[in-house]
């Protein structure tokens, strides 16, 4: 029933975004070193600067971007109807992961940044999102294509950054190498409110379009026939999924499988309908990347391990089971 | 005031292969039409053209007097609901879910309205199958999935109503409540577009016929005409027989 339908959405919000504000709270306090609560309470040095210049903004990069991969695999779940959609399968990240490494070995300048990762990581994804989109105009689309051409993307990526690698220098190529572990450390406030401005608006949109995504998960006859515009909805929606993942990956370094790991782990919780699905994405990806991350950076301390080397280790066995058990 | 009217229209497909020419009609009042004709004639083109599902190549669709093309696609499926034959594999919802994707071009919010709540029951309830609002669509019987798609169609509470190949995998006793529920739908002041091959069905229920011969209408007319059988033997080169009954219906039967 319907009131059962508000009902669960209601529940599941609210249980997610409780979540969410609890890993929020708890993680920027659990680390390698422990925190002294009363040099705390005082702002004292050294804990009150690792709290508050390292751990809240890194935090804060885990819950945009986790929310941000989760929210966008979904989109690309329900645009294309097909369970292994994510930004990593279908090449995205990898596209933009390379357009940010270009920019890092090829623009003069001793250490690029932001903007131009994220205009050149964006010109990846917008590129990858585009051929996406052809192919599924075409009518010799299939979901296994998809995924072939994602693998396809995914090589020549690899590839093509080797070769920058090779050639950009100890400096920059250090550089690289960093970057493409995928890390969430060392990002500035200013760098954390461009990149809310940027995502926070197209979650909305995202949250707002769950009814017709359902409609759209139905097929594009059936969604035209019901008054869905489906070509426009589906440009729309590589676009959106492309921003979250764009500007993502050229803040953060690639960051595998969120998008697979979360959706899936969700619907069987909250079942297919975007409307309750969407917003549990949305925070329980935050939660989820906040949660790696803090392992990330306990389970060995005072190593750090990676975030995206984590996700990675978690996501690829869940791929292959996924890949498997349809 | 004409519900539809095709001047001339024309298909291609992006191979150039035409699929449709010169198809010239028009319909003023509700009634039940049966799209015939052999296989590759055009008859689901024909239906998708209506649906504006394509675009047409050449010529003009006109729906409620206005320029289809003229319509955003929410206004236009607030007057026609298109049912397809089949729907893909997996779809994960329930029969009311699926009842209420009906209401889209009428939903603004977030969540199905008081309105479009009841309009799923009564579609449901129509459709005979409101007893399985809460089952998985997946789960359904083939005649069932066919009502749960006419409830979507129902629910949109269209003016016109296209139907492809519905009967298609249903056996004789579902195929048959099908057609009453459609004389039913057009009893309410629907138009109702059906394409099938079950032409004693359609000589049986149908108020007119739109026989369809590689991609041209070779005939605009009532059953009894449209469906003679010296007609269907020259379009569908097989021999076919029939008696005509005092009611002005065909009996048809066909094979060598």
């Amino acid at each position: 029933m319907e009131t059962d339908l508000r009902m669960r959405a209601r529940r599941v919000f609210l249980v997610s975004f409780a979540l969410l504000a609890v890993v929020t709270v708890a993680a920027p306090f659990l680390g390698g070193t422990g925190m002294d609560m009363t040099r705390l309470a005082r702002r004292e040095a050294p804990d009150w600067q690792i709290l508050v210049s390292l751990r809240v903004p890194r935090t804060l990069l885990a819950l945009l971007a986790g929310a941000s991969l989760s929210t966008a695999g979904a989109l690309f779940q329900a645009i294309l109807r097909d369970a292994l959609a994510t930004p990593s399968n279908l090449g995205v990240s990898a596209a933009a992961a390379l357009g940010a490494v270009m920019a890092i070995a090829l623009l003069p300048g001793e250490e690029t940044g932001l903007p131009w990762a994220w205009i050149s990581s964006l010109a990846g994804t917008a590129a990858v999102i585009a051929l996406v989109a052809v192919m599924r105009s075409s009518p010799r689309f299939s979901p296994a294509s998809l995924l072939l051409t994602g693998i396809a993307i995914n090589g020549i990526c690899a590839s093509v950054i080797l070769l920058l690698h090779s050639l950009a220098g100890i400096a920059r190529g250090f550089q690289i190498t960093y970057w493409l572990m995928g890390g969430l450390d060392a990002v500035t406030y200013p760098v954390l409110g461009a990149l809310a401005m940027v995502v926070v608006p197209v979650w909305i949109w995202i949250l707002r379009m769950a009814r017709v995504l359902n409609v759209m998960s139905y097929g594009d006859t059936w969604a035209a026939g019901r008054g869905v515009d489906s070509t426009k909805i589906t440009w729309l929606g590589f676009a959106a999924g492309a921003v979250l993942a764009g500007v993502t990956t050229a803040v953060t370094g690639p960051i595998a499988f969120v998008g697979l790991i979360v959706p899936h782990l969700l619907r069987r919780v909250t079942g297919p309908d975007y409307r309750v699905l969407m917003p549990a994405c949305l925070f329980c990806g935050g939660a989820f990347l906040i949660i790696c991350d803090t392992v990330a950076r306990t389970v060995l301390a005072p190593v750090e391990i990676p975030v995206g080397v984590m996700t990675a280790l978690l996501g690829g066995p869940f791929f292959v089971w996924l890949l498997w058990s349809r | 005031m004409k519900l539809i009217e095709l001047r001339e229209a024309g298909f291609r497909y992006t191979s150039n292969a035409e699929a449709l020419n010169g198809i010239t009609l028009e319909v003023q009042a509700p009634q039940i039409i049966a799209i015939a004709g052999p296989n590759g004639s055009g008859k689901s083109t024909l239906l998708d053209l209506i649906a504006g599902l394509r675009r047409l190549s050449s010529g003009k669709c006109l729906v409620l007097d206005l320029d289809a093309a003229a319509y955003s696609r929410r206004d236009f499926c607030r007057i026609v609901a298109h049912v397809p034959q089949r729907m893909p594999e997996g779809v994960p919802f329930t029969v009311e879910e699926v009842a209420l994707t009906g209401r889209t071009p009428f939903g603004h919010g977030l969540y199905d309205s008081t309105e479009d709540l009841a309009a799923a029951t009564s579609a449901l309830a129509r459709a005979g199958i409101e007893h399985l609002r809460q089952r998985p669509y997946a789960s359904l019987s083939g005649g069932e999935q066919q009502r749960a798609l006419l409830a979507a169609a129902l629910c949109q509470q269209p003016q016109i109503l296209l139907l492809d190949e519905p009967g298609a995998h249903l056996d004789p006793r579902n195929e048959a409540s099908l057609w009453t529920l459609l004389r039913e739908v057009r009893d309410t002041g629907c138009l109702v577009i059906v394409v099938t091959h079950h032409l004693a069905l359609a000589a049986r229920h149908a108020d007119r016929v739109w026989l369809l011969d590689r991609g041209r209408l070779v005939m605009d007319a009532e059953p009894a005409v449209a469906l003679a059988p010296s007609k269907l033997s020259q379009v569908f080169d097989v021999p076919f027989f029939g008696y005509s009954e005092t009611n002005g219906r065909v009996f048809l039967s066909y094979g060598n």
